[in-house]
């Protein structure tokens, strides 16, 4: 388990980077449409459409990441008031409701997956894409979620090795 | 179920895993969960949910919010604007409470390269809070400017949440980022008055520092020739581009970004590791807000679909109060809100009540927007919760205790509070620079 927590972070570590690496390509990918249209040179038609699903990549997939982190922003009011063992009570109690919450999620984005898989259903803007491409970044995204969760779950019942939260 | 009955189970909700401690995005996507089940149709309300939160992030007015933040993270992790600030260092001579008018002043300069408070306020708290203190400065005027001018980030653009507000509450984002910046200005006037008057009428909070090598002609203004000069490009890029009406806001804030990448190429700045440092430094900041957004979206439909908004519009409508009570109400509550709950939460719960109403009552959204902002900047530095008090708290001495950024942070509370009145009781001075634009 402490070998494969290290392992999943590491995993996460690498999609943090590559949510950095996204928005560097915005800024290119934008810089160069405007100053190519403002220029004469023509522009990238498909660059919004491109940004936006880039944004919503980098949403979905940092969340697991950031999960890791200790980054998402949270009211710890209570929790630092408390007493020792009431907090890790009231940790863990948070850590089921994000795990169920997840676990919806998992569940419907991929019943959106399939439904659009099975309907056939398209994207038509500038780019012609399945919607089931798009919507798949959802449940994976919950997925990574959900196993994060579950680390987090085990990590106070095991000694050491792995924990970074 | 009653309009006041749903509005209590979803509030209720949302602040019980709120304040258990679970993340607001997970807060927001649990309570969805419930509310879709109840309000939505059950397992249709769920796919919907999923559906909206995919359409709330990808959505190309977004994108200059991680634009706006990369911009200021890459003039911080290449040190550039540490050299900014200390070339305007050397200008600023003879002032009582030198020091503390450099932050404000450095402060104000680097909130129009920076859309992210949290770096404007690490800038200044570990470049000039350490020479302050070592100067003897008291840590009330020391601590106090570089938080209150901190927030300031927020108002002038580049301003993340105020293209997060512009875009959700379908106010003009351009006039948004605008609007801030008389506000802003007149923000850096008030807290510059307070410090030079307080420090001359009691010199010793802030010791004469003048011991040091002076500075004079070409070699007093070559930094600021050198350093920061150059950075009115970047300034022009984003606002200038704006309001020639060049570019939308996204544009403006990818050849903003560009502009501080090259900035920073140019003064040989840009290696690897400070790259990537501000690459992981935007990301997590970033996806926080949109995680949040994506979470958030279906909450205000669910609102609205339980006519818990419907209720609560036309309740304070039945009131009959003026557009200026209302207003001065809604500010009210953002001030509350502001003292325990996060900047994008305070939008996120309050928007899908302020929009409705400010709408029946005829106020003006983009004055409203500007006075949301402004609430909202003080959020960050209202004791126990603000978040520039944390960060304060991060990169200061550790012989300086919260108590002692609590009491700093008072004055500048109560200046703020009077920009606020003035700007509240009249929208002329926030209207009037958005509407040479228009």
């Amino acid at each position: 388990m402490a070998h494969f927590d290290l392992w999943f972070g590491r995993l996460l570590g690498l999609i943090g980077i590559g949510v950095g690496v996204i928005f560097a390509v915005l800024t290119l990918l934008i810089s160069a449409d405007v100053v190519g249209r403002n220029l004469g040179l023509g522009n990238l038609a498909w660059a919004t459409e491109v940004s936006e699903y880039l944004l919503y990549a980098a949403a979905f997939l940092g969340a697991p990441w950031l999960l890791r982190l200790g980054g998402h922003i949270r009211m710890d009011l209570v929790c630092t008031t408390l007493p020792p063992r009431a907090r890790t009570v009231l940790e863990l109690l948070c850590d089921l409701l994000g795990l169920a919450v997840c676990g919806v999620m998992f569940w419907y984005g991929l019943a959106a997956v399939r439904d659009g898989i099975q309907a056939g259903t398209m994207i038509i803007k500038m780019l012609v894409l399945k919607e089931w491409w798009i919507m798949s970044v959802v449940p994976v995204s919950a997925a990574l979620l959900i196993i994060e969760f579950v680390l987090r779950l085990s990590r106070p019942f095991r000694s050491g090795a792995g924990s970074e939260a | 179920m009653s309009w006041g009955a749903s509005l209590g189970l979803l509030l209720g909700l949302l602040a019980l895993f709120g304040v258990a401690g679970l993340p607001i995005a997970f807060t927001f996507f649990a309570v969805n969960i419930v509310g879709a089940a109840i309000f939505l149709g059950g397992e249709a309300g769920l796919m919907q949910m999923v559906r909206n939160s995919v359409d709330a992030v990808a959505n190309f007015a977004l994108v200059p919010i991680p634009l706006f933040i990369l911009m200021g993270e890459v003039l911080f992790h290449t040190g550039i604007a540490f050299k900014a600030i200390s070339a305007i260092e050397r200008l600023i001579k003879r002032v009582p409470g030198r020091l503390s008018i450099v932050s404000v002043v450095g402060g104000t300069i680097f909130s129009a390269l920076s859309g992210s408070t949290i770096a404007n306020t690490a800038l200044l708290g570990s470049s000039l809070l350490p020479e302050m203190l070592r100067r003897g400065y008291h840590p009330s005027i020391a601590i106090g400017p570089i938080m209150a001018v901190g927030g300031i980030a927020m108002l002038i653009p580049p301003s993340a949440l105020a293209v997060l507000l512009g875009s959700l509450a379908g106010i003009s984002i351009s006039q948004l980022l605008i609007g801030g910046i008389v506000p802003g200005v007149m923000m850096a006037t008030a807290f510059g008055a307070y410090i030079i008057g307080r420090c001359a009428i009691n010199p010793t909070i802030a010791p004469s520092d003048e011991d040091g090598p002076s500075y004079s002609g070409w070699e007093r203004w070559r930094p600021f020739v050198t350093d920061v000069l150059p950075l009115g490009g970047i300034v022009f890029l984003v606002i200038g581009s704006m309001i020639l009406g060049w570019a939308t806001p996204t544009e403006a804030a990818a050849l903003g970004s560009l502009g501080s990448l090259i900035a920073a190429a140019a003064y040989r700045s840009l290696d690897r590791v400070a790259l990537s440092r501000s690459l992981i430094e935007t990301a997590k900041l970033s996806v926080m807000i949109l995680f949040v957004i994506a979470a958030s979206v279906t909450f205000s439909q669910i609102l609205a679909f339980s006519g818990a908004t419907n209720g609560l519009v036309q309740m304070v409508g039945a009131l009959g109060s003026s557009p200026l009570l209302l207003a001065a109400g809604m500010v009210l509550v953002l001030l509350i809100l502001g003292c325990v709950v996060d900047q994008v939460s305070m939008i996120m719960l309050t928007l899908p009540f302020f929009m409705p109403l400010a709408q029946s009552a005829g106020i003006d959204p983009l004055w409203l927007g500007v006075l949301m902002l402004i609430s909202m900047e003080l959020g960050l530095i209202t004791p126990p919760f603000g978040l520039l008090l944390f960060v304060m708290q991060g990169v200061m001495p550790k012989h300086l205790n919260l108590q002692h950024v609590y009491r700093a942070a008072v004055p500048f509370i109560l200046l703020e509070l009077l920009v606020l009145g003035i700007l509240l009781l009249s929208p002329e001075l926030t209207l009037w620079l958005p509407g040479v634009m228009r």
